[in-house]
């Protein structure tokens, strides 16, 4: 008996058009046999009946044994009639009583009736027997009372009945198979092992085969398995249960001892009737219907095993490690399933986890493979890499509308060695195949008929209702018409450079991005986001609007900062819908859920840093890896020494690396930066805001170079506790001295601005500069400049440096050493050279003149022409002109009175003296200042207070102002020089 | 293609700024934020001299003056089809990425005929047909585009070479 899994899969149920052919001639030849038999009485003596009843039983057994591989073929007929197939027409069952006969019987009598074998479903042989020999002999009788004429009119009629019948039948096409009746010979059911029915087939057809060659008749029909869909099961027709039961018994693997189940009659046709399925193959993706915990997960088909019954999924476990048992339970084995219709809430699908699972089921875990390979057996069943292989037998699984989910497939994603994660898109394609339904149309999509008659038409579509796409041809002869076509015929049509955005099926969904190949249907393409290429299906796709973002429901963005926790940010380098992709401050990746980040609040917009050479790096500057792999990007983010740097050609983490401020390289230009984007026109001109004067206050500390001059000298404290006391200085600190006092022996530490320095021997103040500018500090700066009281002293020394003039001093502190000057350092490196004549001059009067110079100071640059104005008029009316330098004005007229405030110099304006206006200095220097000054004006810059353009206005400022002021006109030098500011057309 | 176009901006001045150089600070403004950028259809390359600057208007609240200035350009923006010539910015085993001007394209793998292979193991990494044309970064080349993509501050593209005339120029 060949149970053939290829041929039942051909169809299902019957097919019956051929067949019944076949039966109806069997059935004609089984009555033409009884008539033969009846027509020809005297051929056969009656003593010979036995034997041929015998010899017929033979036949049978032969001939059920090549029913038996029949039957199990759906191609044939329902089995019940099948024993009326006859190979040997000549020869025929005992009583093949056919229907024309039961009626003509019926009009006889109803004993006819009783005795057909197949109306008796337990009949008992002897009865049977004798009822076979009554009848035939009543026959027998009949017939030989017919004359031969009757009999040929009888036949004639029969046959014509008959072929007009098949001919009707043929006519109509369809033809019914007849179903089983309640005078068909039963089936059993017949447990018997799973998996091994073929076995016990194999089985009975050789103890049927031994039987025949014993001389036995056959006690069934047939007997046949229906392969997957009912393993386990064996069924059995016969017509006693008794004959069933000698057949079978003592058969290894029939447990006799379930007992046999009757199959009702009109269940019986179901018994051949052939589910189709779509055979598993491995590394399809499948449902699972059994068992409950899993029913409806996805699962992968790892294997098929050879019996074709069984097969070994991947599934994604579901277990709760012990954690929802009840450990005070009582131990419950009678209840073997949980009461019907309750829901128990199933564990969620999660990879399986050996720590878990070691925390409360250690005895039940054990550790299969060594190494790197996560096998573990748990609770009797094997889990790899976090799935549980499960062996499930074929029909536990259905590999219909399988359609799954983008989370499903997420756990399938085959992570390759070097860590990218692919799916497999076959399989993929293969499990969604079915979902092909029109709602992936929209209409306007063009598209492809690939399929059919109509292959290679392509359209729009216009509507789309359910599975129909009605679509719009566009091109060739039926253009403009429109035709209607099913959804699997169809595929949508791209060219390469298009724009589309997927829109399902697979991992990358909603990604963006331009096509650059098309092969079949599947599409590369290009993405916006990643600059990477991803293979879809172009069923998948949509042709995108121009520029479209991914994953809108999300609130961060692509090259978003995130907080990850307190310590940590980083920078999202890919959104996806469940996921963002994130690169910390220390270039790892991390993937995290949405909620797991939060905003970082940029609260540094001017970070800087530092690159390997000092120079500062600021957001948006390009700088380039030192050493390494030498990438160059733009800074995008400075957060505490590591930057985050983007280029778009990298294509790792959307180009984005983190990398330590201090290995890289900068690549701007140094002081490029300010200049490079011009003002800005909407603020503040910087021309004016340099104009508030110094906004960097003095550095409190500045190194100090040799022996502290003030060590050994005697002084007086005049602040503080000490106030008034006299001591001698035996060390100084930063900004602190150390006085050994003369009234106690002790040592006091306070302020050096607090001390005055005193001659040891007089007793007089020494006032180091500062007795020579007494109240220089106090001229306008009092306020400013908390270092010009005493500290005169060390601030001379300091300012002696000359370049701190230039430098970031804006304040007061650096003036005295102007005046200080005089006397060290002064004429040092600087133009002070200059400052030192005036010194040289003694004349400190003189530098009253400079009052008025401070005045005008505010105007920076031409303190220089100032100067030498000064020199001139020596006024101190000129003093007097407070200085248009809103800032010095008042000082200015204070500083008069008090003196030779070199304030001016101080003045305000920082920026002018950082960029060093050697012009200015050079007025001092010379001594006909009038000209240089003017030549050499302060560099045009921006920052600069007197640059190109901008200065036109200060010139002009300047001139006004200088008008007023009664210094000007005494002091015609100065003005005489002024028309040296025509060179600037913007002067006047 | 090139086209002549006019076009419009407004401009903002800050009230530090009024004065005669009020034109000139434009004029400055114009030159340095209009030339070179990209509205995302086209880019301007080249502002032309003449132009007009309407009345300026001064924002309530924070006196500011807004001018509008009407002025010619040279634009250029890429067609589908066009052939162009670019510069190799970065090659992968994907593809290169061609700085076409302002323009940046991607040829694909796909795009590029199939005798030219990858080499990664050159220095730099090229692609190549072992024969004359060598495409690394730097090379000129000339590509047809086959699609194009923008955004609100700049193009991108796919080219191809797989077509006659196009590839690597002999330089």
């Amino acid at each position: 008996m060949s149970v053939d899994y290829q041929s039942e899969s051909d169809d299902d149920g019957f097919n019956p058009a051929p067949e019944v052919d076949d039966e109806e001639m069997a059935q004609n030849d089984a009555t033409t046999h009884d008539d033969d038999e009846t027509a020809a009485p005297g051929r056969q003596s009656d003593n010979e009946d036995d034997e041929d009843n015998e010899e017929n039983e033979d036949d049978e057994d032969e001939e059920e044994d090549e029913e038996d591989e029949d039957v199990v073929n759906p191609n044939q007929a329902r089995p019940a009639k099948r024993r009326k197939k006859r190979a040997n027409m000549f020869i025929d069952v005992e009583a093949e009583v056919d229907e024309e006969e039961d009626e003509e019987e019926d009009d006889n009598d109803e004993i006819v009736d009783e005795v057909h074998p197949d109306d008796l479903l337990e009949p008992t042989g002897a009865d049977l027997d004798d009822r076979h020999h009554r009848q035939f002999d009543m026959q027998r009788q009949v017939q030989a009372d017919k004359d031969a004429e009757q009999i040929a009119k009888e036949y004639d009629e029969k046959y014509r009945r008959r072929e007009a019948q098949s001919a009707r039948r043929g006519a109509y096409g369809a033809v019914h198979a007849p179903a089983p009746s309640v005078s068909d010979p039963n089936i059993w059911a017949v447990k018997v092992r799973p998996g091994k029915e073929r076995e016990v087939v194999m089985a009975i057809q050789k103890r049927m085969d031994e039987a025949a060659r014993a001389g036995q008749r056959a006690k069934i029909y047939s007997a046949f398995e229906r392969g997957g869909t009912m393993s386990g099961y064996l069924y059995v027709e016969a017509d006693a249960k008794q004959d069933m039961v000698e057949v079978i018994e003592n058969i290894p693997n029939v447990f006799m001892g379930q007992g046999q189940m009757a199959i009702e009659v009109k269940e019986r046709q179901d018994l051949l009737r052939k589910r189709q399925r779509t055979p598993l193959e491995e590394g399809k993706f499948v449902r699972m219907l059994r068992p409950p915990l899993y029913k409806g997960d996805l699962a992968k088909v790892v294997e098929v095993h050879q019996n074709g019954l069984d097969c070994t999924v991947q599934l994604v476990p579901r277990l709760d490690y012990g954690l929802g048992e009840d450990a005070n339970a009582a131990v419950d084995n009678k209840r073997k399933r949980p009461a019907f219709g309750r829901n128990v809430e199933r564990p969620p699908q999660k990879l399986f986890n050996d720590s878990e699972a070691r925390k409360k089921h250690m005895k039940f875990l054990t550790q299969v493979g060594a190494g790197n390979q996560r096998a573990f057996t748990y609770k009797n069943e094997d889990y790899q890499n976090g799935f549980l292989l499960k062996e499930v037998k074929v029909n536990y699984v259905t590999s219909e509308n399988v359609n799954p989910r983008m989370e499903e497939m997420q756990f399938f994603s085959v992570t390759a060695a070097d860590g990218t994660e692919t799916l497999d898109l076959l399989a993929v394609q293969a499990a969604q195949k079915a979902a092909t339904s029109g709602s992936a149309f929209v209409s306007g999509d063009t598209v492809e008929i690939y399929e059919g008659e109509q292959k290679g038409l392509r359209g729009t579509t216009v509507t789309v209702t359910g599975d129909i796409v009605s679509i719009k041809v566009t091109e060739g002869d039926l253009k403009g018409r429109r035709i209607d076509a099913p959804v699997r015929t169809l595929r949508k049509l791209f060219r390469d450079g298009d724009h589309v955005k997927v829109i399902g099926g697979s991992k990358y969904i909603d990604e963006v991005g331009m096509i650059t190949r098309i092969k079949g249907d599947k599409v590369t393409l290009l993405c916006d986001s990643t600059q990477t290429e991803i293979v879809v299906f172009s069923k998948d796709l949509k042709r995108a609007a121009d520029s479209a973002t991914l994953g809108d429901e999300s609130k961060y963005n692509i090259y978003d900062m995130v907080q990850i926790d307190n310590a940590t940010i980083g920078m999202v380098v890919k959104v996806d819908r469940e996921v963002l992709r994130v690169l910390d401050q220390n270039g790892n990746p991390r993937t995290l859920l949405h909620t797991q980040v939060t905003d970082h609040f940029d609260n540094n917009r001017n970070a800087v840093a530092t690159d390997r050479d000092g120079s500062e790096i600021r957001k948006d500057d390009t700088v380039k890896e030192h050493g390494g792999e030498n990438r160059q990007g733009k800074v995008h983010h400075i957060h505490r020494g590591a930057l985050f740097v983007t280029n778009r050609e990298i294509l790792e983490n959307a180009g984005v690396w983190v990398v330590r401020s201090a290995n890289v390289v900068t690549m701007a230009a140094k002081s490029g930066r300010t200049q490079a984007a011009g003002p800005d026109l909407s603020g503040m001109n910087p021309a004016m805001q340099n104009q508030n004067g110094g906004v960097m206050p003095p550095p409190t500390t500045r190194p100090q170079f040799g022996r502290d001059k003030l060590i050994g000298k005697t002084v007086t404290i005049r602040k503080g506790n000490y106030k008034g006391l006299l001591g001698i200085v035996k060390d100084t600190m930063n900004d602190e001295a150390r006085i050994e006092l003369h009234t106690k022996n002790k040592q006091v530490t306070v302020k050096k601005d607090i001390l005055t320095i005193k001659d040891p021997l007089t007793g007089n103040t020494i006032d180091v500069g500062g007795s020579r500018f007494p109240n220089r500090s106090r001229g306008g700066y009092s306020g400013a400049t908390p270092s010009q009281n005493g500290p005169s002293w060390g601030n001379s020394s300091r300012s002696s440096n000359g370049p701190s003039w230039g430098g970031a001093t804006p304040s007061g502190g650096r003036t005295p050493g102007w005046g200080g000057g005089g006397r060290t350092a002064y004429g040092g490196a600087t133009s002070y050279g200059g400052a030192t004549a005036y010194g040289g001059d003694g004349s400190r009067t003189a530098y009253g003149g400079d009052g008025s110079r401070t005045a005008y100071g505010g105007a920076t640059a031409y303190g220089g022409n100032d100067g030498s104005r000064t020199a001139y008029g020596g006024f101190n009316s000129g003093s007097r002109t407070p200085g248009w330098g809103a800032s010095s004005s008042t000082t200015a007229s204070k500083s008069n009175l008090s003196a030779p405030t070199p304030g001016a110099y101080n003045p305000p304006t920082p920026a002018p003296y950082s960029a060093p206006t050697p012009g200015a200095y050079g007025a001092y220097s010379a001594p006909t200042p009038g000209g240089p000054p003017m030549d050499a004006p302060t560099p045009g810059n921006f920052t600069a207070p007197t640059p190109g353009d901008t200065t036109g206005q200060y010139n002009r400022g300047y001139g006004g102002y200088a008008a007023p002021t009664p210094a000007a006109a005494p002091t015609p030098g100065a003005w005489a020089e002024t028309p040296g500011m025509d060179d600037d057309p913007r002067y006047d | 293609m090139f086209f002549i176009k006019e076009l419009e901006k407004t401009i903002q001045l800050h009230p530090s700024y009024f004065g005669p150089l009020i034109r000139s600070h434009i004029h400055r403004e114009l030159l340095l934020k209009e030339e070179g950028s990209s509205t995302g259809k086209f880019t301007i390359v080249c502002i032309l001299d003449s132009f007009e600057i309407s009345e300026g208007q001064v924002i309530p609240g924070s006196g500011a003056a807004e001018y509008t200035v009407h002025y010619k350009a040279i634009v250029w923006r890429p067609y589908k089809g066009e052939v162009m010539d670019g510069i190799v910015s970065s090659v992968m085993r994907s593809g290169f990425f061609v700085d076409c001007g302002s323009l940046q394209a991607f040829v694909g793998r796909a795009m590029i005929p199939a005798d030219i292979k990858f080499d990664a193991n050159a220095t730099p990494p090229q692609w190549t047909d072992n024969g004359d044309q060598i495409i690394e970064k730097g090379t000129n080349i000339r590509i047809k585009i086959k699609g194009l993509r923008s955004e609100v501050d700049k193009m991108y593209a796919i080219g191809t070479m797989k077509e006659d005339y196009l590839g690597p120029l002999q330089s």
